[in-house]
This record gives structure tokens, sequence and C-alpha cells, in this order.
């Protein structure tokens, strides 16, 4: 459980009267709502896309439509779960185009046979103390990542909420309008493909 | 607890709710258990690595980014503000869009309407086809009217009057013409029958018209002489073209065209009355040869065998052995022997309608190629003299094809 999660649900007071701000018009109330949630929902998109661009697309069309549906928020969760599963669904929309597939077959043909990384990641900060532990934190986030792109979408997704982003079962569920059962049995099987997947580097 | 019941409950461990006796089992399990003690430390590497995963903060300006994308209109929005907007400067969105609709109701809707046909579609003969399939006869666009006329253009056939779809043929797509409208008035000639002179003055019978029984003219007199009596064949303008007389189908006509048949106020007769004796019947002065080349030429009252064709092309038997006679309905024997009686005329015969009030006769409407004009007038002169409607020049505005009326009268 991340601290920017708590942070955010601490002040849900206040967050519940920008919402209502927000819904009237108020774009200096949605400015703040945005900063306050952009890098989860950022984070959550890259997750999802591992394309730094395309998290980047589909976090602001994640904010467009939460400013265009505000009205239709009712509170029964919070902010931050509500915008998370915008996010979550322009993700899964976003992986089912036909765009989207087109152009993530030419990349991989484009670098077929290169060891160079892939241009649209971004490196995340680095503050390991070593050269050789950053290599392998690097190695095994790389793993991870690429474990995480390898999985389903319908499986990307609830790994990412519960191991990345540390939501419950019960919000995952509410998220995706699975049954608790459902979003238990498929956290285990994604959980098994990435275990095995980073079995050597772990 | 076993290692299945253990491996099953470690996610639940490490989430931390496990009871605590669940917990106290489990943990005892682990101490006892090197596989589960491993695959517990190998499931918190995950999650701590998963935990650890870098967090991704959004790239600089990406507030900005979202009010740009919020202050942007839509694409469909700058679609309309660009395309239409000049035709709608000043007008309110909401009204543009409602007129646009309104304009895209419209045009969907003629599109689905069939399309209007600027004149009325009527079935002709196969023969027609076959003219304008050679180019012959065409069928263009409606001439502009030449003839001021209170004559309707279009005929509609009356319960007395009998059109090619009588012919009991269902009339196809490729079997239809273009009558012209009630705007394109058509020639009309009158013609007052009498059978004395042909094309160029020229006798067209042996013997001169003879009134019939009934005082009536005869129509056919000019092909042959009184009932019984054997006839000469008729003169037929050198113009026309010569027809077999054994040929079928559509010169069924054409073969009775150069052979006598019973006048047209004989057969209206007919057509009108109820059926009767042979013997009380008019004479029928000839008939045409069979294929079998039978001719009887008989009036001695009693029955007899006549192998004339019937209007629908079968042997009419009936009509000589006193049964009583079962006419195909809307089938108009004087019709039909006016439609071989026209059949050398130019053009092709739309309608023929009996007036039935003297002394008019009936009324022909037919569509002829402008350039046949000429020739189709010396044809009508072969049936009597043109008392009216004759115009010697054809307005050059005039295209094809000419309706013309022929309103056959009695002197």
């Amino acid at each position: 459980m991340n601290e920017e999660k708590k942070a955010v649900d601490a002040d849900d007071g206040g967050e519940r009267t920008l919402v209502t701000a927000a819904a009237r018009g108020d774009r200096d109330a949605f400015d703040r709502l945005i900063r306050a949630h952009m890098n989860r929902v950022f984070n959550l998109c890259f997750r999802m896309m591992g394309d730094s661009e395309e998290a980047g697309d589909c976090a602001q069309d994640t904010f467009l439509k939460a400013y265009r549906s505000l009205k239709d928020f009712r509170g029964d969760s919070s902010f931050s779960t509500w915008i998370c599963s915008i996010a979550l669904n322009t993700c899964k929309t976003r992986l089912q185009s036909a765009s989207y597939r087109y152009g993530r077959r030419a990349a991989s043909l484009a670098v077929t046979g290169s060891s160079t990384p892939d241009a649209g990641s971004v490196d995340p900060p680095d503050p390991a103390p070593t050269v050789l532990e950053a290599m392998e934190r690097h190695e095994v986030e790389q793993s991870l990542q690429t474990a995480i792109q390898a999985l389903p979408a319908d499986a990307r997704s609830v790994i990412v909420l519960r191991d990345v982003e540390g939501f419950s079962y019960e919000e995952i569920s509410r998220m995706t309008g699975w049954p608790i059962g459902t979003v238990k049995s498929r956290i285990a099987r994604a959980r098994d493909q990435l275990r095995t997947a980073i079995r050597g580097v772990l | 607890m076993d290692c299945e019941q253990a491996r099953k409950i470690l996610p639940e461990y490490l989430d931390g709710v496990l009871s605590p006796d669940q917990r106290s089992v489990l943990e005892t399990h682990l101490g006892d258990c090197e596989p589960c003690a491993r695959e517990l430390a190998s499931f918190r590497a995950y999650l701590q690595a998963m935990h650890e995963l870098p967090r991704m903060p959004a790239p600089e300006g990406f507030v900005d980014a979202v009010n740009r994308k919020l202050d942007r209109p839509s694409v469909w929005r700058t679609w309309i503000s660009e395309r239409l907007s000049p035709l709608f400067r000043g007008t309110p969105l909401r009204v543009a869009g409602l007129v646009t609709s309104v304009l895209v109701v419209v045009l969907v809707y003629q599109r689905m309407l069939p399309h209007r046909q600027p004149t009325q579609v009527v079935p002709i003969q196969s023969h027609q086809v076959e003219r304008k399939s050679t180019g012959e006869g065409a069928l263009p666009a409606a001439p502009p009217p030449v003839t001021p006329s209170p004559a309707p253009a279009h005929q509609t056939p009356s319960p007395g009057s009998a059109s090619f779809a009588d012919k009991g043929s269902k009339p196809s797509p490729e079997t239809h013409a273009h009558v012209p409208a009630e705007s394109d008035r058509p020639l009309e000639l009158v013609v007052v029958l009498s059978g004395a002179k042909g094309d160029g003055g020229r006798p067209m019978t042996a013997k001169p018209p003879a009134p019939t029984e009934n005082g009536s003219p005869d129509i056919l007199a000019r092909s042959g002489g009184s009932a019984g009596t054997a006839r000469p064949e008729r003169e037929a303008p050198a113009s026309l073209p010569q027809r077999s007389p054994s040929s079928h189908g559509p010169d069924r006509e054409t073969a009775g065209a150069s052979s006598p048949m019973i006048s047209l106020e004989e057969s209206a007769k007919s057509a009108s009355s109820p059926p009767v004796a042979p013997q009380a019947r008019p004479s029928v002065r000839a008939e045409r040869s069979s294929s079998s080349g039978e001719a009887l030429s008989k009036q001695d009252g009693a029955p007899r065998r006549d192998n004339r064709l019937s209007d629908t092309g079968e042997v009419d038997s009936a009509r000589f052995t006193g049964e009583p006679r079962h006419r195909p309905v809307g089938i108009d024997p004087a019709v039909a022997s006016l439609r071989t009686l026209l059949k050398p005329l130019s053009g092709t015969i739309v309608n023929v309608e009996r007036t039935g009030e003297p002394p008019s006769l009936a009324t022909v409407t037919l569509l002829i190629p402008a350039r046949s004009y000429p020739q189709f007038l010396r044809d009508v002169e072969t049936l009597g003299m043109i008392r009216s409607g004759r115009v010697a020049t054809l307005p050059s505005g005039r295209t094809d094809p000419l309706t013309v009326r022929v309103i056959l009268v009695s002197p």
C-alpha cells in the first residue's frame, strides 16, 4: 500500500468538495484533483501499457472522461477508486484497439534482434547505492514489466491493481465488476504466471 | 495441515488477513516443511519486487496537456464548424444542426423513393422490343407537343377497349414503353374509312367498298368481294413489308392482315351480343388459310368449321359448332380485327379503343418514329381518307417517338 493512496484517502472530505466544485465547472478545482491523482493514474497506465507515451495518452484521456462524467460521480467509492477504474477501462480499451495492436506489432518487428531497451520506456529513478545492485534491480524490473505485459488484459489489470497499486479485493471487485472469488482466482493465476516468469532473476 | 492447504492460504497469510488460529497452524507447518517454506520465501520475494517497482511519475506539463484537451473542441464540433459554419454563419449551432438534419433526411428520402417517371408505363408487344433492340423506333424522351389537342396523352384501357395487356402476357421491364405524358399531346388524325383509295390514289381493292348487312361500311371491303365469294388478295402498299401468312407469334396478326377478316362492326356486334347460332350469324366472307392450307369460305347456313385463329391464337371451333362460345375475358374480336388491319401501319400500336358511338368507330393510339411519319401517312391512306389532323411537316423540335391517335370514323 503506497503512501500516495493513503494521503489521498486521508483527505477524502476535501476531495469531495473539489469534486463538487469541479462538477459545477470549476476548472481550478479540477486542476487540483488532477495534481492529486495524476501520478497514480499515470503509473497505473504505465504498468498496464508498458510504454510512457501510451501511458501519457491514456492518463490524459482518463481525466478528460472523468471531467465529463463528474456529474455521474455519486460518491459511493473514493474519487481515487473511481478515477482508477476509469483509467483501467481506458487502458483496456486502448489495448484492444486495432491501431494499438498494429503499432505494437510494428514496434516489435522494428526492435527484433536489437539488444537496446524499448525506446518508449522510461527509466525509473535509480536510488541503488551500487552499480551491481542497480543492474540487478533493473533486471528484475524489466523482467517483471515484461511478464506483466505478457499477461492477458484482465489478468494484467487485477495484478496491477492488487500488487502494484495495493487496492483491496473488495475495491478491485467494485472497480472491475467481478465477484471477489473471481478476482482472487484471477490474481492467484496471474501471480503464478509472474512468479514463473521471474523465477530466474529473483 | 498438508502442503496443498498451506500453499492455498499463503497469499492471505502475507496479506495478514488470516485468523490467529490459522496463522499459528500455518506457521507450524512452514517450520516443519522445507518446500512450503521455500514457496513462502519465493512468494514474499515476488511481492517485494512488485511493491518495489518504481512509481512512474506523470510527465511534466501533464496538467496543461489535460487542460488543452479539455479546451479543445471535439472532433465532431471541429468538423461541423469547419464544414458547415460558412453555411450557417450567425446562426445558432442548434438551429444549424436542425436544418442540416432536415436536409439529410430529405435527401435520403428522395434517394429511397422510386425514381419518378415523367411518362406512364404501359406494356407493349414483343415485336416492339425487337424494334428497340435493332435501333428502329427507339423510345427516347417524350417529344414536345405539336398539335394542340384536348385528347389525353395517356391511354387507359376502358372496359370496352383492349390493349396489349389483354394478351394476358405479364409485362416485364423489358416490354414497357413510355407513353408521353399529358403535356405531350399526340397528333390526332381522323380517318374516314372508305377503302376506295389507297396509296397514291391506287385502288386498294378489286371492288369498291360495299356496305355490310347492317349498313355500316366494311373496312375490309377492299380486301375482297361480298360474302361467300372468292376475293382477290389485298394489294398491300409497296412500301409495306410482305409477311408470310403462315408465320406465328408476333406475326400472327400480320398473317391476318393479308387475309380477309370479319368486319369491324360485325365483330363488335358479336362481342357485345350474346352467343348466337351460326345460322343466324352474319356471313363470314372469308377465312384465312390455316397452317395446313385448309381454307373454307361458306355461307350455307350450316354449322361449319372455321380455322380462324381466335384472338389468343387458338382455333375457335366452338363458334361454328353451335356450342356456347366462351371468349376469353377482355378479348374483343373487333379490336383484334382492327389490330390485324392496322398491323401494316408504320409504328407500334399502343392501344385500340372501340368507341361504339357512330360515326366514330374506334380510336387507335400508335407510337411511330418521327422519321417514319410521312410513310405512316401513306399507310393510313390505305385505310381511307384522312379528314383532319394531317400535319404535312413536323416541327423541327419533334423527337421520337410520336404519339398518334387515329380516329376511325364511318363516312
